[in-house]
């Protein structure tokens, strides 16, 4: 079972796009990971307005946590997490540092 | 990164509350560690006051890079235990703070992997437009 974690900002597009982005999400770890859509499982949390902030500011951040296998090497670990960032950009429109992304060894903590 | 997962009970906190919070969780984590605040997040949680852990006021995970000394570490939890509390108008004793290392090589913001603990110059050069432009 592959899991994800995306917490995003109430109201803003990544929310919209929540369809489009578990559909690429699927799509590229069944490329990287040889993951079965159908059994990829991703846990989308939304923040209210209000309660998330950058540098002591509100945030417009996405945060995407994703268990990769124990000890996946870098030559892996960095394109996939490049990609994901590139998804989330081409998807929602947001900059680039507005994405954080985590590849987790093993199940994930939260 | 540092992302500051702090869960409160529900209708426990105003607005103004948890943007001073965030602030503290600015100066603190940098204060100790001399990171940079442009990508300190505090995002908050709200969850019925019986689903708290240890009955808590607030919980507070700070997910942080890997590197940090263990006299680091303590000092964020105790200061920042201290100014939730005082944010919160509660003992430090209803606030917990725990702290949970994560490898730079496992994280990506802003397009790159985070660099490690205190090789932060040169990759802050690059990501100039960051979410301090907002």
């Amino acid at each position: 079972m592959a899991e994800y974690v995306c917490i995003i900002q109430e109201g803003q597009e990544a929310e919209r796009q929540k369809d489009a982005l578990s559909a690429a999400l699927k799509k590229l770890g069944q490329e990287a990971f040889g993951d079965d859509p159908a059994q990829t499982e991703i846990d989308w949390r939304v923040i209210k307005p209000d309660f998330a902030w950058t540098a002591g500011e509100p945030s417009h951040s996405s945060v995407v946590i994703r268990s990769v296998p124990v000890g996946l090497p870098n030559e892996r670990r960095e394109p996939f997490l490049r990609a994901v960032g590139e998804l989330f950009v081409e998807h929602t429109g947001c900059h680039i540092n507005d994405v954080v992304i985590t590849a987790w060894d093993g199940p994930l903590p939260v | 990164m540092p992302l500051y997962r702090c869960a409160v009970q529900e209708g426990r906190t105003t607005r103004a509350q948890r943007e001073q919070i965030a602030k503290e969780v600015v100066r603190v984590h940098c204060g100790v560690t001399a990171a940079p605040p442009s990508f300190v997040h505090a995002f908050f949680t709200e969850y019925p006051a019986s689903e708290m852990p240890g009955g808590k006021v607030a919980f507070v995970l700070g997910s942080i890079r890997q590197g940090r000394t263990d006299e680091q570490k303590a000092q964020i939890a105790s200061d920042l235990g201290e100014s939730v509390a005082t944010a919160l108008g509660c003992s430090p004793a209803e606030v917990a703070v725990v702290t949970a290392d994560v490898p730079s090589k496992w994280i990506m913001e802003g397009g790159e992997l985070l660099p490690e603990p205190g090789e932060e110059a040169e990759w802050l050069e690059r990501h100039r437009e960051g979410p301090d432009a907002h």
